[in-house]
């Protein structure tokens, strides 16, 4: 995809404004509270802390990238079973943290769940339910590996 | 949407120190931007370009050449935090680098941009004082090498001259030294220093004499700073527990936190060195 970008503008402001791509939400604008991460090159970043001249020939993953409503991600479909989303704000970055989480470390500890997602602020669950989702899908991609 | 700057992102060094000896303060450096574009988006600064010199590849590595340990000034703490290398040699550098922010932050936050900045509770700075690191600046009309000791004038003030850039951190290794680094935050995740110590220290195994000490502390004075007196007290004694408590005592006299209170008051500060100092030094003795 290719857009035409003022320096000044932010990667929040494109995929929300110019793509519609509202799934990624702003909190703080400030990199505190981790509303707006997104995946650059796979790597969780900020999005209202990256310019968005600086994601040229890089690809960017939003919460739209992870699944559809017809067919979720097995992320998604974990935090639904376990409850862990109630308002709903936080969850399109703190999935994304998960996500660049189980795609280099697919068996994480509950330790490393919550390092990994400790840059995303939720506000409702106290954050139980939401390790309790990401050590869910952890536990059915080891089983999968292992049956296979 | 920032207010208005224009954008220039350099293909090598030159092309990045052109603006900075023709704009000055005017131009700002680029790296991770977690603290810059804040400073932007607030109206603190108002750079008319900013050089973005994030990924530019000279500024970017952590390799051993010989005795020193290079770091390049644009490495992120992520990537400090998962180097083998630095886990190997300066394991208390990497605790410093993963207790800053989250990991959307660690990710683009950058070693010479935690310097550069200068708060005076940069987590880099205590740990980088107690290895003895030495800063590369350079500009068009040269390069000088700079203790980081004498790097840090202030509160946001450093000697780094605007047309000046930082390109490197190193520091000598292969001493067998322990060290140490402790920081006291409001809470785990995302909090900046309420205080922080970083010891390094040398001791002969077969006699547990203190050999080499250094120790230094962040946001417990304007500056991260080292404090000569405790090293004093250290040096040539052997490590015990009694020692260990008569400097974390020295401690509490010896720093001077700012009055004006950013997330703590002087008096807890200063109770807080002591107990830093203590558990710093513990660790870095016991640690094997």
């Amino acid at each position: 995809m290719s857009l035409e970008v003022k320096p000044t503008t932010r990667l929040i402001d494109v995929l929300r404004d110019d793509l519609g791509l509202t799934g990624t939400k702003e909190g703080c604008g400030k990199g505190d509270c981790g509303a707006c991460t997104v995946l650059l090159d796979g790597i969780a970043v900020n999005s209202c802390l990256v310019l968005a001249v600086q994601a040229d020939k890089k690809e960017v993953t939003t919460v739209e990238g992870l699944g559809s409503p017809d067919e979720l991600h097995p992320l998604q479909e974990a935090f639904l079973r376990n409850g862990a989303v109630q308002c709903g704000y936080c969850t399109p970055g703190v999935l994304l943290s998960a996500k660049t989480l189980l795609d280099r470390n697919p068996k994480p500890t509950r330790e490393q769940i919550a390092v990994a997602i400790s840059g995303n602020l939720c506000r409702c669950t106290g954050y139980k339910q939401i390790i309790d989702a990401v050590a869910d899908v952890a536990q059915v991609i080891g089983a999968e590996r292992a049956a296979n | 949407m920032f207010p208005d700057f224009e954008y220039l992102k350099p293909r090598n060094l030159k092309e990045a120190l052109q603006p900075l000896g023709e704009l000055g303060e005017r131009c700002r450096l680029l790296a991770g931007g977690t603290a810059l574009l804040v400073d932007v988006r607030d109206g603190h600064v108002s750079p008319e370009l900013l050089v973005d010199i994030g990924e530019l590849d000279v500024l970017r590595f952590i390799k051993v050449d010989g005795e020193i340990m290079r770091v390049g000034a644009a490495t992120t703490l992520m990537e400090i935090e998962e180097s083998p290398l630095l886990q190997k040699e300066a394991s208390f550098l990497v605790a410093a680098a993963s207790s800053v922010g989250g990991p959307q932050i660690r990710n683009r936050a950058t070693i010479g941009g935690n310097l550069l900045y200068a708060s005076p509770g940069a987590d880099m700075a205590p740990p980088l004082l107690a290895l003895g690191a030495t800063l590369r600046l350079v500009s068009l009309k040269g390069e000088r090498q700079v203790p980081i000791e004498e790097f840090f004038v202030g509160p946001r003030r450093t000697i780094c001259r605007a047309d000046e850039l930082l390109t490197e951190v190193s520091f000598p290794i292969g001493k067998a030294g322990r060290g140490a680094f402790i920081k006291l935050g409001l809470r785990n995740a995302m909090a900046i220093s309420v205080g922080s110590v970083a010891v390094y220290l040398e001791i002969d195994p077969s006699t547990s004499i203190v050999q080499e000490a250094r120790i230094s502390l962040g946001a417990l004075a304007p500056t991260p700073i080292r404090i000569k007196t405790l090293e004093d007290m250290l040096r040539g004694e052997r490590a015990s527990a009694p020692l260990i408590k008569e400097v974390a005592e020295a401690a509490k006299r010896q720093v001077h936190p700012r009055s004006s209170s950013i997330r703590s008051s002087p008096e807890y500060r200063k109770a807080v060195a002591g107990a830093l100092v203590q558990k710093a030094l513990e660790q870095a003795i016991l640690s094997d």
